[in-house]
């Protein structure tokens, strides 16, 4: 007995240390949720540092397993060789028939185009980047990808794959880019449905069919109509492919998505610089603070300068 | 018992070495891109090794490391940042008192439900810090999946850690003296 009681003398103030510890911890981890609910940009940088960090390790112990999730999906495609056969064959007959609507709407667009050379063409491109990473958890559904600001993507920036729009940058590093999936609960695009144009938000919930939320008149939406991003906001640009409309089993008008998923392997992340809009005199020539007085003598001295502090447009591939 | 064969020191050694190099490779693993695998239904690999150790090997597993492994998995697996942590580290606080609460030998099966309990207590805890934030979390039907996997993933997780690499006692055992 007088040793336990020795024992728990010795215990008990390591004992209350921890509980100091701990509660201190908890704190500090309850406050940096907060700041990162209030979308403080220094918790994502952190968080990107630290993806930053270890993004060599973590390719590293990616790419075996998904050699290994590769062999068993190729394996699943061997036996099911004659049923993917016959959906190919149907999936050429649709596309037969989007042929022709391509055809006419390519048209449609150059004449469109014609009358509209008012205004200049908006600067995008694109880099493509690898997924090395999911999110591995049901709370947030994003993914991380080898590309970051020093390949010139930007925070906010829309990402696809071969089809159509997979989410957007919501985490920035040097080297590596966090994507928030469109499914994400928190993901809201505005997009618009064709042909009608009528406009409406992509609201993630999940599925994997996101919904589409404040839909303008859904009578005179169908399903199969195509939903591409209306580019309000000036996040993303306009007509990216979303995927088409779809009724839920819920009832609800969701969007049936072009972007697989669930088999995102290569991405391009969107560079996108919007449309230059003629706004006030001299706008569209010059960026920045209103032109000083001419009449001023100090301001013809910084004329001159001025011109060479205007970085140049990083020269970006053209989006086919 | 590893005790048993091994001398104590050496596999209180292997074990403090073993938790950060295994909670590593399983956040590795949950990281994968892994083709036709819903989130919802990927258990939570992390959870199963930090909660084995915290049982089996509680002195392996100090509050300063646990504490740095949740803040990675934070940052890594893009969740709640914070709340993930927070919960983690509470739930695996909640084993550490029942491992010293309730000596060796104990029911498998307790240890097995402590954890699953443990693990949806920490999912809960999310949920509801990202409800009060004004966030629109996942519904709790929507979570319960991965609490399932999560949960038969433990005594996979466990046996391969006992039997296949001969890490943490035995909960028939013995508490050592």
């Amino acid at each position: 007995m007088p040793q336990d009681g020795g024992r728990d003398g010795a215990e008990r103030p390591a004992r209350t240390l921890r509980r100091i510890l701990l509660a201190a911890l908890s704190l500090a981890l309850l406050a940096t949720f907060a700041l990162w609910r209030i979308d403080n940009p220094r918790v994502e940088r952190v968080r990107m540092t630290i993806v930053d960090a270890l993004h060599p390790a973590v390719e590293t112990a990616a790419r075996p397993l998904g050699f290994v999730a590769e062999m068993a999906a190729d394996f699943e495609n061997f036996v099911n060789v004659y049923e993917q056969n016959e959906e190919l064959r149907r999936e050429i007959q649709r596309l037969a028939a989007w042929r022709a609507a391509a055809q006419r709407l390519e048209q449609e667009n150059a004449r469109l185009r014609a009358l509209n050379n008012v205004r200049l063409p908006p600067s995008l491109g694109f880099v493509t980047g690898e997924v090395i990473a999911d999110s591995g958890g049901p709370f947030l559904q994003t993914g991380l990808v080898n590309v970051g600001w020093r390949d010139g993507v930007q925070d906010g920036a829309a990402v696809m794959d071969g089809a159509g729009l997979a989410g957007r940058v919501v985490g920035l590093g040097r080297r590596a880019a966090r994507v928030l999936h469109v499914t994400d609960y928190s993901s809201r695009i505005p997009v618009l449905i064709r042909p009608s144009g009528r406009r409406a938000i992509l609201s993630g919930d999940g599925a994997r069919a996101p919904r589409l939320d404040f839909l303008e008149d859904p009578d005179g939406v169908r399903p199969g109509d195509a939903v591409v991003t209306s580019g309000d906001g000036d996040v993303f640009p306009p007509e990216l492919a979303v995927g088409a409309v779809a009724l839920g089993a819920d009832g609800l008008p969701r969007a049936r998505l072009a972007a697989d998923l669930e088999r995102l392997e290569f991405v391009r992340v969107i560079r996108y610089r919007p449309d230059t809009a003629i706004e006030r005199p001299g706008g569209l020539v010059r960026h920045g603070p209103p032109p000083p007085d001419p009449d001023a003598p100090e301001a013809e001295a910084e004329a001159g300068t001025e011109a060479q502090d205007v970085p140049a447009e990083p020269r970006a591939e053209v989006l086919r | 018992m590893s005790g048993a064969a091994r001398p104590a020191g050496v596999a209180g050694l292997a074990a403090a070495l073993a938790f950060p190099a295994l909670a590593l490779l399983a956040l590795a693993v949950q990281l994968a891109p892994l083709a036709d695998t819903p989130p919802a239904l990927t258990p939570d690999l992390f959870w199963c090794v930090l909660a084995y150790f915290t049982l089996r090997a509680p002195r392996a597993t100090p509050l300063g490391m646990v504490a740095v492994l949740c803040i990675l998995r934070d940052a890594l697996l893009g969740g709640p940042f914070g709340a993930g942590a927070l919960s983690l580290i509470l739930a695996s606080e909640l084993l550490r008192r029942r491992a010293a609460l309730a000596p060796a030998p104990r029911p498998l099966w307790s240890d097995w439900a402590w954890c699953a309990l443990g693990f949806a207590a920490a999912t809960a805890l999310q949920w509801a810090l990202l409800s009060v934030s004004f966030a629109r979390p996942p519904s709790p039907a929507a979570l319960a999946p991965h609490v399932l996997a999560t949960a038969l993933a433990l005594p996979v997780v466990a046996a391969l850690l006992r039997y296949a690499l001969r890490l943490g006692a035995s909960p028939r055992a013995e508490r050592p003296a």
